[in-house]
């Protein structure tokens, strides 16, 4: 996103509306401005609809760029060519051919979210991708609102790969990696800042209490934050067998979070 | 998407806090004649999000007992969606059990670890955390406290501002609005400073844009 320099009148409104505060009042100017390198792409400060004059800008975005917004608007279709294999749909085909503001200004664009990550447990029992025995794993760096760059992620897949932790293919981030045995990433991304970018792998029970000791120690070597997600299969009689895992680091399984009703039909195989 | 699961809050204020999804919410006629059926049964226990297109698959409920009606007629219905709800997982299943199914899957947030000390304080968290994707941000949520605080906007109308943001909509305007005593005290007694920008000019503002969709003030 770019500011227009001649339109702003300096009211500095769009200020806190960036999730990254990257809206800044240039020292010069006294107007707003956007730090280019702190910008993620999301569209908030477009979409707020908080400039009069019109000066917030959302410029046509090229490679490594588009990652910062396929990273940051979930209603961003896939644009970099590095996800060509995912553009399935007539529609979505239809929505990359779409300037960038035309993408912003859309009308009922909840119908195209779809995330960067993937359906993990929300058809599981219709799926059966968390089998029993397994504990889904998911790393999302840079939430909540503090984002995140690719070289953050390369530490952590590297951390993961090392342990031998397979990624999930279906996950984006598959595709930025140069080596998905070591976790290594594409060179040219590494800078690029977006809100958040899910590393998403499941592990055997056995190997839990490892790999979350792991992604412990890796935590402390980046310069953001990253939300931990833990899927399980609950058992027949309610317990989950994740839990004790977690408790026996020391960590606190939260109160609240997301539940598979086990309403989906036909049920699948968990073995 | 893992958009729901790191909603922050204690037991008590996350009593009033629970989002509906089901998936697929595109396909076939045969599953997109079931999905209307869905939305059907969840707009009949008042969401709180009502006002949302045909196709639509996320509801936010701002009470127990709806969500819970919502998710019996649900299974009443036998559609063979997968559902999901998001919320205290302990009442979560025993609405389960009330509504003849149980808990399939689930998925724990174990918190946020690294920079910890980059996130903005818990009365701001409880709040942003709403939007899953971090669109309504820590900074945006700050000045509209600090302007309710000096009786500049009401806080119904922050809260609306800061829904307006969250664009797939599962943010809890009623919770928020809520939480807004608790964060305005917090401003009020200075333990919450406003986050601050990122590096470069920046000066502290303030903000008086007209909430009342007028659009913004010169």
């Amino acid at each position: 996103m770019i500011i227009k320099e001649d339109l702003c009148t300096g009211c500095l409104e769009c200020l806190p509306y960036c999730p990254t505060q990257a809206i800044v009042q240039d020292a010069k100017t006294e107007r707003a401005t956007i730090v280019e390198d702190e910008c993620v792409e999301c569209g908030v400060c477009y979409r707020a609809r908080v400039c009069g004059p019109d000066a917030i800008y959302p410029q046509d975005l090229e490679w490594p760029r588009t990652l910062r917004m396929e990273f940051s608007d979930p209603s961003a279709p896939y644009m970099s060519p590095v996800f060509e294999h995912r553009i399935i749909s007539r529609f979505q085909a239809d929505l990359r051919e779409m300037d960038r503001r035309q993408l912003l200004d859309r009308e009922g664009e909840a119908l195209t979210i779809s995330g960067r990550g993937t359906i993990e447990m929300k058809m599981n029992d219709m799926m059966g991708r968390f089998k029993r025995g397994r504990a889904g794993l998911a790393a999302e760096v840079g939430r909540p609102g503090i984002g995140a760059r690719f070289r953050d992620v390369q530490t952590v897949t590297r951390a993961l790969a090392s342990l031998g932790v397979k990624f999930e293919p279906q996950n984006p981030l598959t595709d930025l990696m140069t080596d998905i045995q070591t976790g290594t990433l594409r060179e040219d991304i590494l800078n690029e800042k977006f809100l958040s970018c899910i590393i998403e792998f499941d592990v055997p029970l056995e190997d839990l209490a490892k790999v979350l000791a792991r992604m412990r120690e890796v935590a402390q070597q980046i310069d953001t934050v990253f939300a931990v997600d833990l899927i399980s299969v609950v058992n027949e009689d309610g317990s989950i067998p994740t839990v004790p895992i977690a408790e026996s680091l020391g960590l606190e399984p939260s109160i609240a979070g997301k539940t598979n009703v086990g309403l989906g039909r036909p049920l699948a195989s968990l073995d | 998407m893992t958009h729901s699961n790191h909603r922050q809050g204690t037991r008590e204020n996350l009593k009033n806090d629970w989002v509906m999804l089901s998936l697929p919410y595109r396909g076939p006629p045969a599953i997109t004649e079931k999905v209307e059926r869905y939305n059907q049964i969840c707009r009949r226990h008042h969401p709180i999000n009502p006002d949302r297109p045909r196709g639509w698959y996320i509801w936010v409920f701002d009470d127990r007992e709806n969500m819970e009606a919502a998710l019996k007629e649900l299974a009443e219905a036998e559609l063979g969606l997968s559902v999901v709800v998001s919320g205290l997982f302990d009442e979560v299943a025993e609405c389960c059990r009330t509504a003849g199914t149980r808990a399939h899957t689930v998925n724990h947030s174990l918190g946020f670890w690294g920079r910890t000390e980059k996130l903005p304080p818990p009365e701001i968290l409880e709040i942003t955390t709403m939007c899953g994707h971090a669109l309504v941000a820590s900074s945006l949520v700050w000045h509209l406290a600090d302007r309710v605080r000096r009786n500049d906007v009401s806080a119904a109308a922050a809260c609306q501002e800061m829904r307006k943001m969250c664009i797939c909509d599962i943010f809890n305007h009623v919770r928020a609005d809520e939480l807004m005593g608790q964060l305005v005290e917090a401003i009020e007694e200075g333990r919450c400073a406003p986050p601050q920008p990122s590096p470069g000019a920046g000066l502290p503002c303030n903000l008086t844009t007209d909430l009342s969709g007028e659009g913004a003030t010169p």
